[in-house]
C-alpha cells in the first residue's frame, strides 16, 4: 500500500508538474504584432552631391585686357544681350581703324590697277591694228599683250590684298567687339570674378583673369550626385527621386535622372563614382543660391499596391536550400508561414504568397522571434515593456517606429 | 533506527525497485553490496546518453541550429553551421551527457568521502561513497529522463528545444526566461529532482553513519547549495 502510494504521488508529481509546465508556459509569449499591410514598396540608392542651375555659362575672354567697366552686379538677372563687362577697347578700335585704312588703300590700289589695265588694253587693241597692217613688228604687238596679261595678275593680287585686309579688318572689329561681354542667356549672375581695373587674359583656363563671371538659367534646376559604382547599374535614366538640400531640409523635392555619366571618377575617398544628374522638380521654390549640398534618394524599383512586411518579421530556415517565413498570429498562436518575398529594402520586404493584407505577424522583439516555435501562444507586449526594441537589431535592420509599416524605404 | 535494524532489499533488482518506493532499503543495502556499482552507474549515465541520441535523431534538425544560433550571444559563423550536423550533436552530446553525469557522481563520491573522513571515524573506503552518490542521482536521472521522453513524445512536435523537454525544470514551472538569456541554464538545470537526489544523499548518510536525518540532509545539501549558487551568481552576474 505504501509503495502503490510513493509511486502514485511520483507520477501525480510529474504529471502535475508537466500541467503547471504546459498552463505557464501557455502563458503567450509576448511580442510585437502587427498587421500586414498593402502599399508601395521601393528600393532606392542614396547619393550625395551639389545643386545647380541646369544652364551655367562660364564666362571667358577672348581677349586680353584691362577691365574698364562691369555693369552687373553678383544676383543681378540679365536678359540675354545685356551688357555685363566692358574691356579697354582703346588698342582694340586703334586696331580696326589701322586695318580699316590698309582695306581703303587696297581698294584704291586695285582701282589704279583697273585704270591701267584698261589703259593696256586699249593700247593693245591699237597694237593688234598696227601690226595687222604692218606698221609695228611682232615683238612689240606680243610686248603689249605681256603688259595686259601681267596688269590683270596684278589686278588679282591686289585684290587678294584686299580679301586679306578685309579679314584682318573683319577679325579687328570681332576683337573690338569682344571688348564688350554681352549675356548668351536670360538668367541671373551667379559668380563675378573679377573687378575693374583687373587685367583679363584670354586663351587660359584655371588662373585668376581667365573666367569673369557665371551667368545661369534659374528656370531648371539639375542635382549633381555622385553614385557609387556598386549601385550604378540599377540607376536609370528617368526614374524618379527625391532631393533633400542641406539648406532646406524639411522640404523633399522631386527629380528624375536627367543623365548618367559613362565614365566614372575617382572621389577623395578613392571610391569610384558616377555622375548622375537629376532634374529637380522645383515646383514653385525659387533657387537663387548655387552648390547647395544635397542628398538624394533614386528609386530604382519601385511596387505599387502590394503586401509588404517589416523585414524584421521575416526569418530564414538553415535548409541547404533555406526558405523564408514568418509567424502569423491565429487566435493568439503563432503559426509559422512560408513566404515568397519580392524586392525588399532595408525596412520592408514585399510579399507575393503566404500571407495575405490584414494579418496579423509577429515582427518582434528579435530574440523572442527567433526563438518562436509553431503554434506558441503568443500576445502583444505593451509598448513599454521592458526589452521592447532593445534586442530587435542584427546588423543595423531594424525600425525605430512602434506601430505601423513604412511604405517608403530606402537603403 | 541502526542499519541492522533496517530491512535491506535482498537483490539488485529489488533494490532498483527499492530506491523509488522505499529507498532506505536500497540504500542500506547499497551500503553492504560492493557489487551493486555498476548496473546503476550505467542507468545514470546511459539512459541520459540514449535520451539526447534519441533527441538529436528525430528533433528538427535546423530548427534546433536556428534555435542555438539565435540564443547565442554572439553571431552564428557559417562555416560552424555547415560543420555542425545531427550525427555531430548526437556525438557531442552523448560525450557530453556522460562525462557530466559521471562528473557529478564521482565529485559528489568524493565530498561524502572527505566529509566521513574529516567528521567521523568511519572506514569506508571512496568506493562506497561513489556508491551512495551513485543511487542517490539514479532516480532522479531516470525518472527525469523519461519525463522528457514523454513530454518529447506528446509534443505532436519535433520542434521543441533541449531545455523545454525538462517540463519540470524551475524554468518551465517558474522564471520562463528564454534560451541565452543571464540564467537560463541554472534554472533549466535546476529541477525538484535535485530535491529527490540530495534527499536520497541524507537519507544515505543518515543509514550510513548515524547521523541524525536533519544534520544528515543538510550535509547532502550542502554541495547542491554552492554548486547553484556559484552558477547562479556567475549566470545572473
Amino acid at each position: 500500500m505504501k509503495k502503490i502510494l510513493i509511486i502514485v504521488s511520483l507520477v501525480g508529481g510529474l504529471v502535475l508538474m508537466a500541467f503547471v509546465a504546459k498552463t505557464d508556459s501557455g502563458s503567450a509569449t509576448e511580442v510585437r504584432i502587427e498587421d500586414v499591410v498593402r502599399g508601395r514598396v521601393a528600393v532606392s540608392v542614396m547619393a550625395s552631391g551639389k545643386v545647380n542651375f541646369r544652364e551655367n555659362i562660364q564666362l571667358r575672354t577672348e581677349v586680353t585686357g584691362r577691365i574698364k567697366d562691369i555693369y552687373v552686379e553678383e544676383g543681378d538677372p540679365v536678359k540675354a544681350g545685356d551688357k555685363l563687362l566692358l574691356i579697354s577697347p582703346e588698342l582694340f578700335d586703334a586696331d580696326v581703324a589701322q586695318v580699316r585704312a590698309t582695306v581703303e588703300t587696297r581698294l584704291i590700289e586695285i582701282a589704279r590697277q583697273k585704270i591701267f589695265l584698261a589703259q593696256l588694253k586699249r593700247r593693245s587693241e591699237r597694237q593688234k591694228e598696227l601690226f595687222k597692217t604692218g606698221h609695228v613688228n611682232q615683238d612689240a604687238y606680243e610686248q603689249v599683250e605681256r603688259d595686259v596679261a601681267m596688269a590683270e595678275l596684278d589686278l588679282a593680287a591686289r585684290k587678294q590684298d584686299l580679301k586679306r585686309a578685309r579679314a584682318n579688318l573683319d577679325s579687328s572689329e570681332d576683337r573690338l567687339r569682344k571688348t564688350l561681354i554681352l549675356s548668351p542667356i536670360d538668367g541671373i549672375v551667379t559668380a563675378l570674378n573679377v573687378k575693374a581695373g583687373e587685367t583679363v587674359v584670354a586663351g587660359t583656363t584655371n588662373i585668376i583673369g581667365s573666367s569673369l563671371m557665371d551667368v545661369s538659367d534659374p528656370s531648371a534646376v539639375m542635382a549633381e550626385v555622385e553614385v557609387e559604382e556598386a549601385d550604378i547599374l540599377s540607376v536609370a535614366i528617368g526614374q524618379d527621386a527625391e532631393i533633400t538640400m542641406a539648406a532646406a531640409p524639411d522640404t523633399n523635392f522631386k527629380g528624375k535622372v536627367y543623365s548618367i555619366a559613362t565614365t566614372a571618377r575617382e572621389d577623395q575617398n578613392r571610391r569610384n563614382t558616377f555622375l548622375v544628374k537629376l532634374l529637380v522638380d522645383k515646383e514653385n521654390a525659387t533657387f537663387d543660391r548655387l552648390a547647395i549640398n544635397c542628398r538624394a534618394e533614386i528609386f530604382t524599383n519601385v511596387v505599387m499596391d502590394v503586401v509588404h512586411v517589416p523585414v524584421e518579421a521575416v526569418l530564414q530556415s538553415n535548409d541547404k536550400k533555406p526558405t523564408s517565413y514568418v509567424f502569423v498570429v491565429e487566435d493568439g498562436v503563432a503559426k509559422k508561414r512560408s513566404i515568397q518575398s519580392g524586392i525588399q529594402t532595408d525596412t520592408s520586404i514585399e510579399i507575393r504568397s503566404g500571407v495575405s493584407e490584414g494579418a496579423k505577424i509577429v515582427t518582434g522583439p528579435y530574440r523572442k522571434l527567433k526563438n518562436l516555435r509553431d503554434s506558441q501562444s503568443v500576445m502583444q507586449q505593451e509598448a513599454n515593456s521592458d526589452g521592447a526594441r532593445s534586442d530587435n537589431d542584427r546588423g543595423g535592420r531594424g525600425r525605430d517606429d512602434e506601430g505601423g509599416v513604412t511604405a517608403t524605404v530606402g537603403n | 533506527m541502526s542499519q541492522s535494524e533496517t530491512l535491506q532489499s535482498t537483490s539488485l533488482m529489488s533494490g532498483l525497485i527499492d530506491i523509488y518506493v522505499d529507498p532506505k532499503k536500497a540504500l542500506s543495502a547499497a551500503d553492504e553490496q560492493s557489487g551493486w556499482t555498476m548496473l546503476p552507474l550505467a542507468l545514470v549515465l546511459m539512459v541520459p546518453a540514449v535520451m539526447v541520441a534519441y533527441y538529436f535523431q528525430t528533433v528538427d534538425f535546423n530548427w534546433f541550429i536556428d534555435q542555438m544560433a539565435a540564443a547565442s550571444p554572439e553571431e552564428f559563423p557559417e562555416e560552424a553551421i555547415e560543420f555542425l550536423s545531427p550525427t555531430v550533436m548526437m556525438t557531442t552530446g552523448v560525450i557530453g551527457a556522460t562525462i557530466s553525469g559521471l562528473v557529478g557522481v564521482v565529485l559528489n563520491g568524493l565530498y561524502l568521502h572527505f566529509l566521513a573522513k574529516i567528521t567521523t571515524t568511519d572506514s569506508r573506503k571512496y568506493g562506497a561513497w561513489f556508491r551512495l552518490a551513485v543511487w542517490a542521482a539514479m532516480p532522479a536521472a531516470i525518472i527525469g529522463v523519461l519525463a522528457a521522453l514523454l513530454n518529447y513524445m506528446l509534443a505532436g512536435t519535433n520542434q521543441v528545444g533541449l531545455d523545454d523537454l525538462a517540463f519540470y525544470s524551475v524554468n518551465s514551472l517558474f522564471t520562463h526566461i528564454p534560451m541565452g538569456q543571464p540564467g537560463a541554464s541554472v534554472m533549466n538545470a535546476l529541477t525538484p529532482f535535485t530535491l529527490w537526489t540530495v534527499a536520497l544523499t541524507g537519507m544515505g548518510l543518515h543509514l550510513w553513519t548515524g547521523r541524525t536525518m536533519g544534520k544528515s540532509l543538510i550535509l547532502a545539501a550542502i554541495p547542491a547549495i554552492i554548486v547553484y549558487s556559484v552558477w547562479s551568481v556567475v549566470s545572473f552576474g
